[in-house]
């Protein structure tokens, strides 16, 4: 400690004396004189001219002792007392801008080396590179903890250079520099600086000059603050600066990293809905952050108002259909807020106004319950900037729509193998608003993605794309996105992949129908089969040669995704005697060509299974058809003329309780119509029932209606004197035609005449007046007590009566009335108006007298067994008479039946009442006694016949209660998936091969669209084409006939 | 084009084709051209046989009392609503023929001079058979004819028309049967097929050409049915204008509610349209009345049924007014009347001469036809009122003088029409 004060004192003393370096050499033999020389570090150039000062160490403390100017070698020479006896100096100086520098410690005598200069430190515009010159800088160490100490400072001079010497640079320490940006005035540090050197530093970065924005107007806003926040790899955002707009709306960020990786986004609330917060931005330059780009004007429709004050939502629409609240605001005087939509709103952009940029997402404003009645108000959905005006009709919400469309993929099936020469996707897609467009994307490994724009049929609901060979590759798998987009801009999506082949082999065709080596009629008949090919037919031509009318058919036919095809040969189309030879070629994509042919021989016309079902059921169905011809004619009618043989469980299980009301009772009549397996028998019942008419509004009774009924359906095949005599006493009977209420004195006369003029001899059956009054009487005291038949002697007129010439005594009873209906029953007239009757059922209107009349003899031979005289009429040649089939015009009620039996529908029967009394025939309620007419002519009119078609339209669509068609089904059921085949088979079977080319053509047309769109069950519109086409058919002229 | 421009079109495309299809030069439904005759024929058939004695009551003839012992009407009484109401002045026998009390609404048309009463009218040897009495009514002689004398009208005297005739009825009657096909409505208001417009369009331009098809004329009803699947989408074009949901009769006119006053309603308002509608028929029914028939209370079967009768004409000849009633005439018809003598039953059976009437703008009211009488030598038969009027010679009448046609020998075929003066 002593040595120490000892040379402060000795410097002290040299301090005050002139330098020896300034003034002359050294001499050597002072024994504490050190000649400093202070030379740059990194060129080994003497300073000269620097003030040097010299400073003892005492502990951690240098005390100044002297100072001296270097010469022009650098050097000065300092008497440095102690300094060879232990004493510890060190020099300083400001060689540079840098500031202070001291060097290490001084500790002998003689020469000491003074290197400055160690970090020669340019500073630049990190935009520009620029120097920056007068630019104050800090030198700060780095330490070990992480905080930072400052070491010097100093001023650039010219090209931004400033001079530093860490202490310890090179030697481990760490040093970093500092500045204030340039641009925005915020600190920039440098990197660490840890090596002795020239070092540049780069400060701040080029600047990013936002102008704030009207992004419509073009308006700048000023005065607006705007905050730059770092968009961090994490998702958030960090605030690094925040500036106020001038009056042209500018400010300028100096901001790390940009264009140099680092992302950073500008937030202002320029607006009543609050924050904007722009879109990412990374690289620096001018740019507009524009806002406000998306001002919503809410009118009150009603009067035009612009509606103030009131709150505006703006959401999102998600694509799951939900909505996320985006922002809300609250309109001003002229009805507005400005919105910014994330994703539409181009909230940054290097030109005003920015090029027009597609976005995918959606959104949509919410009026805030303006006018205080809960309804909700919904804009249009907004997917681009610009003004959204909202005119809200008060009594009138605006719903949101927010349910996506339906997308399908039809064909080809999803892993469906594909032709590399292309191939064209078919699918549906529908909204429940309305559907905009639809997209198909392919990705294919080696071509890439590939997007095309589907041509979509508004009316039927069905899109179609076509990927070219350019987008896809052989044997490759593709992958295909199918986007459906509404008007509301919801979407959905279906995907699928199909493995893309190329073309090995020729098309693949056979024909199943007619099998090889069978003969077809000339009536008409299916042909089917299949067809395919490794990329798929494009092209299926069926042709028809017949020896003597030559091509007859050469038609285009539609393959089913499964490979088959079916078409109608129709007769007219082939001749009896020949061999029709059937031609099928099968093309694909290619050119490439497949083909089947098959000789058939042609027969007389088969229609006699069709002509069985028409006379003796209510029409015939598909399977029975098929068993019919299978089982033979013969052996069905024999099976029919004995229903006791046929298991009928299953209708009975349909009909439950007896009835209670009238429609019940039309409702169980019309179930076994259509339902029991014992046809004929429901076919004589109703004849029965309609020949001994009676109408339930008259006798109130549905037990009366039900239980006579039910004796004509027991009585049926059996003699006709039992169904008279049932007729006869049936409370529905006596009372409608007022036998009930007759009187002995007086009789009145209704049934006495009916009973011979409708019910047995007929109108000319050769009775009188007389007959007539003498009947009257011979029935008084028929009548009705407690609901049954009764005789009332008391009210019966005893006295002789003398009918068609028979006499019945007097003094007699009920035998009166039976002994009247014996003679009627067995009266010749009865016996043909019968047979004429039940020939007009089963054979045609105008029954020739070659079958009435041996008909009439059998009637009285079999003493009017009725199954016999049915029996016979349906062996009768007269009944297989060509000129007998499809004579008939079905009866409403025929025709209601049938057409439910002919699609297999599933029915109740309780709707088809209301149709059947508008067609004219309401079950159990004709008052009319003569029953319905059997007669064509009886039942075509306009109105009925509109009435016909609109039961046909009803019953397609479904509008039947209780009765359920299912027309895909169906035809799939059968096989028949394709225009040709459904058509062909609809037809033949409701129309029995007497199918015109327009008949065909027309249900062709309209499941093709006039030949424009191909069918295909898995279209959306398919069941709606079937509908169309099929209520059509039903109504058109050959629907009517039987 | 819009819905009803759209099945204009549809019709004319059809009924182009169609009148070579049915290869009948006198098929009317060429064109839209909706003037027609000018003139207008309503036929209502009562449907059952409507007893004449208890409708125009002969209450001046003492015979009738001893008939008619349980149903009889009582003579003209004003105190008593169940009296028949006097037919007097118009040439009428003073004080011999009166309107059962139901019928009263015929009695303004009877004082204005425009009402006929033919209160014995048939046909020699007439049927007893409801079905073959109005079927040779409706044939227009006294057998049945395969065609009605109204359509032979139509065919020996063609004139185009929109809607030239119309029956109000399920069933076309046989009076409209024929070569013309001529259009039926039920109800206007359930003449729809039910679609919607698009579907509808779709649907009868299909139908229109299917209909149009040449039919097989060896086969049975096929030009019946291509015929009338084309009157249906001739009638839905015509009638598209017509909503009867929104027609208001004028000066007061109630029509009943029945589904015959609907139908006469209908008829009213086909004839304001302007579609050309020379003839329309349209069926009451319910006169079968063999037993219950009641007398002049108002609760009888008969008096049902002439109240909705008479009203429905009433309020046809209100809704019309005298300008168009000039060229309106309503006929009644109905197939034969009932006994003389009422049954034990308190009704009547199947008779012979009856009631009709003819009521019109050009009509020369009064009785027509002399009284046969009642007494037991008198009565058709022993039983029945005999006629002194001929039913054709009415249907003569209105066939010449109202809708101007000269061809009644072929309207009325093998009978010699003389004429009545009526008209």
């Amino acid at each position: 400690m002593r040595a120490a004060w000892g040379a402060i004192a000795v410097v002290a003393c040299l301090a005050g004396a002139r330098p020896a370096a300034g003034t002359a050499a050294p001499t050597p033999a002072s024994p504490d004189l050190v000649t400093v020389q202070v030379v740059n570090a990194l060129s080994g150039q003497p300073l000269a001219g620097l003030k040097v000062i010299a400073k003892q160490r005492n502990g951690p403390v240098y005390a100044r002792v002297g100072s001296a100017t270097t010469d022009a070698t650098g050097r000065a020479a300092f008497k440095l007392t102690g300094v060879s006896t232990g004493v510890h100096f060190a020099f300083s100086a400001t060689p540079y801008n840098g500031g202070t520098v001291q060097s290490a410690d001084v500790a002998q005598p003689g020469p000491f080396r003074f290197a400055v200069g160690t970090l020669p430190v340019t500073v630049v515009a990190g935009g520009t590179g620029a120097p920056l010159n007068t630019t104050k800088v800090t030198l700060r160490e780095q330490l070990a903890d992480g905080t930072f100490n400052t070491t010097a400072s100093g001023t650039t001079g010219a090209n931004g250079s400033i001079v530093f010497d860490p202490p310890g640079l090179g030697a481990g320490r760490v040093y970093v520099l500092e500045t204030k940006s340039p641009v925005d005035g915020s600190t920039k540090r440098s990197g660490t600086v840890t090596a002795i050197g020239p070092y540049t530093f780069t400060v701040g970065n080029a600047p990013l000059n936002v102008t704030l924005i009207n992004g419509l107007s073009g308006q700048p806003l000023a005065q607006v603050a705007i905050t730059a926040r770092e968009l961090l790899a994490t998702g958030q955002t960090a605030a690094v600066r925040g500036l106020t707009t001038d009056a042209g709306g500018r400010a300028t960020f100096d901001l790390d990293g940009l264009g140099g990786g680092r992302r950073y986004v500008l937030t202002a609330k320029p607006y009543a809905p609050g924050t904007v917060t722009s879109d990412a931005i990374d690289q620096p330059g001018n740019v507009y952050f524009r806002v406000g780009t998306v001002p919503v004007t809410m009118f009150d429709a009603d009067n035009n108002v612009p509606l103030a004050g009131q709150k505006i939502m703006a959401y999102e629409k998600l694509p799951d259909g939900s909505r996320a609240l985006l922002a809300q605001g609250t309109t001003d005087a002229t009805g507005t807020v400005a919105f910014d939509l994330p994703g539409v709103s181009q909230t940054i952009a290097r030109q005003q106004p920015p090029a027009a940029r597609a976005s995918s997402r959606v959104y949509a404003f919410r009026a805030g319950n303006p006018f205080g009645n809960n309804k909700e108000y919904w804009s249009q959905p907004v997917v681009q900037e610009g003004p959204v005006t909202m005119r809200l009709q008060r009594a009138v919400g605006q719903p949101l729509d927010v349910t996506p469309p339906t997308v399908g993929l039809s064909s080809p099936a999803n892993g469906a193998t594909v032709s590399a020469t292309g191939f064209s996707l078919l699918g549906t897609a529908s909204d429940n608003v309305r559907l905009d467009h639809v997209t198909v994307t392919a990705s294919d490994p080696l071509r890439g993605t590939s997007q095309v724009t589907a041509s979509y049929d508004t009316v039927h609901g069905q899109w179609s794309a076509a990927l070219s060979a350019t987008m896809i590759s052989v044997n490759q798998t593709v992958a295909v996105t199918v986007v459906a987009y509404d008007t509301a801009l919801n979407r959905s999506t279906v995907a699928a992949s199909f493995n893309v082949r190329g073309d090995m082999t020729p098309p693949q065709v056979t024909i199943t129908r007619p099998q090889v080596g069978t003969s077809a009629p000339s009536s008409g008949f299916m042909v089917s089969g299949l067809a395919s090919d490794d990329i798929g037919v494009v092209g299926l031509v069926a042709t028809v040669d017949d020896p003597v009318l030559g091509r007859t058919v050469n038609q285009t036919l539609g393959v089913a995704p499964d490979g088959r095809w079916s078409f109608a040969v129709l007769s007219g189309q082939v001749s009896q005697g020949q061999a029709a030879t059937i031609t099928l070629v099968a093309q694909d994509a290619t050119g490439k060509q497949g083909r089947a042919a098959l000789s058939v021989p042609i027969t007389g016309a088969d229609v006699l299974a069709h002509h069985v079902l028409n006379r003796t059921t209510f029409g015939s169905t598909p399977d029975l058809l098929a068993q019919v011809q299978s089982m033979g004619v013969d052996a069905f009618i024999d099976q029919q003329l004995n229903p006791q043989s046929i298991d009928d469980s299953a209708l009975a299980m349909l009909l439950g309780a007896a009835p209670t009301t009238t429609a019940e009772l039309q409702r169980q009549t019309l179930l076994r119509m259509i339902y029991s397996r014992r046809q004929l028998l429901e076919v004589l019942t109703e004849f029965w029932d309609n020949h001994f008419n009676t109408d339930i509004t008259k006798d109130q009774s549905v037990a009366y209606e039900f239980n006579e009924n039910m004796q004509f359906r027991q009585l049926a095949f059996g003699r006709f004197r039992d169904l008279l005599g049932a007729s006869a006493r049936s409370p529905a009977m006596l009372i409608f035609l007022d036998q009930a209420s007759s009187e002995s004195g007086t009789p009145n006369e209704n049934y006495a005449r009916e009973v011979m003029e409708l019910h047995t001899m007929s109108v000319d059956g050769g009775y009188t007046q007389t007959d007539v009054e003498q009947v009257a009487r011979a029935f008084t005291g028929w009548t009705v007590h407690k609901g049954q038949f009764f005789f009332d002697a008391a009210n019966h007129d005893g006295g002789q009566k003398v009918v068609l010439g028979q006499t019945l005594a007097a003094g007699r009873g009920i035998e009166d009335g039976e002994q009247v209906l014996d003679i009627l029953a067995s009266h010749p007239s009865t016996a043909h108006f019968i047979c004429t009757k039940l020939s007009q059922l089963l054979v045609s209107d105008a029954p020739p007298a070659s079958l009435v009349n041996p008909c009439a003899d059998q009637f009285l031979a079999t003493g009017g067994q009725i199954g016999a005289v049915v029996d016979f009429i349906l062996h009768a040649p007269e009944f297989v008479d060509p000129a007998a089939f499809r004579a008939k015009v079905r009866t409403p009620v025929e025709m209601a039946v049938f057409w439910v039996r002919a699609l297999n529908a599933t029915s109740d029967a309780r709707g088809l009442i209301t149709p059947l009394s508008d067609m004219g025939m309401p079950l159990f309620e004709n008052d009319i006694p003569t029953g319905w007419s059997e007669l064509g002519d009886d039942w075509i009119n306009s109105n009925l016949l509109l009435q016909r078609i609109r039961y046909a339209t009803q019953l397609v669509r479904n509008q039947i209660p209780g009765t359920t068609v299912d027309l895909p089904s169906f035809f799939t059921r059968y096989g028949k998936t394709t225009a040709e085949g459904i058509a062909g088979f609809l037809l033949e079977q409701l129309f029995q091969s007497n199918v015109t080319p327009l008949d065909y053509g027309t249900a062709m047309g309209i499941l093709t669209d006039g030949g424009t769109r191909p069918f295909s069950l898995s279209q959306a519109d398919a069941e709606s084409r079937l509908q169309q086409m099929v209520g059509t058919v039903l109504g058109s002229p050959e629907g009517q006939y039987q | 084009m819009n819905r009803r421009e759209f099945l204009r079109f549809l019709a004319s495309a059809s009924a182009t084709t169609a009148a070579v299809a049915l290869t009948n030069p006198l098929r009317p439904r060429l064109a839209f051209a909706q003037n027609g005759s000018g003139k207008t024929l309503v036929v209502i058939f009562q449907r059952g046989g409507n007893d004449g004695l208890n409708s125009v009551v002969p209450f001046g003839d003492p015979d009738y009392y001893v008939l008619r012992d349980r149903i009889a009407i009582s003579p003209p009484n004003p105190n008593d609503p169940t009296a028949a109401l006097a037919l007097n002045g118009f040439g009428a026998p003073s004080n011999f023929f009166g309107l059962h009390p139901g019928l009263a609404a015929l009695l303004p048309i009877w004082s204005a001079g425009q009402l006929a009463v033919l209160p014995a009218t048939q046909y020699p040897n007439a049927t007893q058979s409801h079905f073959d009495g109005q079927a040779n009514i409706e044939s227009g002689a006294d057998s049945a004819t395969l065609d009605g004398w109204l359509n032979r009208h139509l065919i020996t005297l063609p004139r185009p028309a929109a809607l030239r005739a119309a029956a109000f009825e399920t069933e076309l009657p046989h009076a409209l049967r024929g070569a013309v096909v001529v259009s039926a409505f039920d109800d206007i208001t359930n003449f729809t097929t039910g679609l919607p417009d698009g579907q509808q369009d779709a649907l009868l331009t299909d139908l229109g050409r299917l209909y149009s098809q040449q039919p097989d004329n060896a086969k049975a009803y096929r030009a019946l049915v291509a015929g009338s699947g084309q009157a249906v989408i001739n009638d839905l074009a015509v009638l598209s204008g017509i909503d009867p949901s929104t027609y208001r009769p004028a000066n007061g006119a109630a029509y009943p509610s029945s589904a015959y006053g609907t139908q006469l309603r209908q008829v009213a308002q086909l004839i304001k349209a302007d579609l050309g509608l020379e003839v329309a028929a349209l069926s009451i029914e319910g006169w079968d009345t063999h037993s219950s028939q009641g007398g002049g209370e108002t609760s009888g079967q008969q008096a049902r049924r002439l109240l909705d009768f008479a009203t429905g004409i009433m309020a046809l000849w209100t809704d019309l007014g005298p300008a168009l009633m000039r060229a309106v005439t309503v006929m009644t018809m109905t197939e034969f009347g009932r006994t003389a003598a009422d049954n034990d039953s308190g009704g009547t059976d199947h008779g012979h001469a009856t009631a009709w009437f003819v009521a019109g703008g050009s009509v020369r009211g009064g009785i027509y036809g002399s009284w046969p009488g009642l007494s037991a030598q008198r009565l058709y038969h022993g039983r029945y009122l005999d006629h002194s009027i001929d039913f054709r010679n009415v249907m003569g009448d209105v066939v010449v003088h109202h809708l101007g046609n000269p061809d009644v020998a072929d309207v009325l075929p093998g009978f010699t029409y003389q004429p009545i003066g009526l008209i």
